[in-house]
């Protein structure tokens, strides 16, 4: 038997060993996590919609009243704008994102 | 929720189910190896398994979810590091101590370089080829074949001294 092969060996008991050590999985917790994240997720994209949403509105009513005409679109604009605004930042901040695995201090800063 | 995104949801959950129950122990194993304490291992591998499933990685075929699994549970190790410290010997886990006298390895393991480990756990324990190797811990797989042929050396240098 080669030096690589008992290596090898020594490598795949010390696996077993370690395998024996493991403790339960739980792939409940696991699966909640996950479903949570995707959530969260959705939430996040669906509040930076609505933050679009707002922000365009902002824009298109600040727009009417500086060019002096057409208040009755730019008040119901602003008034819309105002009303969703907390509400979508408010969202913004509060869902707390995975970092991507890219993104992990590990891979910005180089391995070591 | 739409019925085809409850079946997609379905799909996931067993894909991820069956992965996780084939490969748990196993990584557990590797981020034990790799320096993290039991509980710490624990929530590692769970944390990276989430990551994995919240990927694309479980619609990929099984080698290579699995060398992506592994990817992110060493870059997971390495930051655990960087906010905790040092790891302590794996000696001072195992209860009794004289369990590990029949691991020359285990008492090895902690006189080896952290690359070497991670290499040579790879390479031996899991069997990953070079690319996949160099896939998982960012590193050219050209170089991967010298790396791992010091780190051989090394270990059978601690080996010896151990027997």
């Amino acid at each position: 038997m080669n030096d690589d092969d008992s290596l090898r060996q020594a490598f795949q008991r010390e696996l077993r060993a370690l395998e024996q050590e493991a403790p339960l999985p739980h792939f409940a917790r696991l699966w909640q996590q996950v479903r949570a994240q995707r959530e969260r997720t959705l939430q996040r994209r669906l509040a930076m919609t609505s933050a679009l949403a707002a922000l365009s509105l902002l824009i298109a009513g600040l727009g009417a009243i500086l060019a002096g005409f057409a208040w009755q679109a730019a008040i119901p604009c602003c008034a819309v704008a105002f009303w969703l605004a907390p509400q979508t930042f408010g969202a913004l901040l509060d869902s707390d994102v995975f970092t991507p695995v890219s993104a992990m201090p590990a891979i910005r800063a180089g391995r070591r | 929720m739409g019925i085809a995104a409850e079946v997609n949801d379905h799909e996931l959950r067993d894909r991820v189910a069956s992965f996780y129950a084939d490969h748990w122990r196993r990584l557990w194993a590797f981020v034990r190896r790799l320096g993290a304490d039991p509980a710490a291992a624990e929530d590692l591998v769970q944390d990276a398994f989430a990551r994995w499933a919240l990927s694309e990685a479980p619609d990929w075929e099984d080698r290579r979810a699995k060398a992506y699994l592994y990817a992110i549970a060493a870059r997971a190790c390495i930051d655990h590091k960087r906010r905790h410290g040092r790891e302590r010997p794996l000696d001072e886990d195992v209860p009794g101590g004289d369990t590990l006298s029949d691991r020359p390895l285990a008492r090895a393991w902690s006189r080896l370089p952290e690359r070497d480990r991670e290499l040579l756990w790879l390479a031996y324990a899991e069997e990953f080829s070079h690319d996949e190797i160099g896939s998982i811990l960012g590193l050219r797989s050209g170089s991967i074949k010298v790396l791992l042929s010091r780190a051989r050396e090394r270990a059978r240098a601690c080996l010896s001294g151990e027997r």
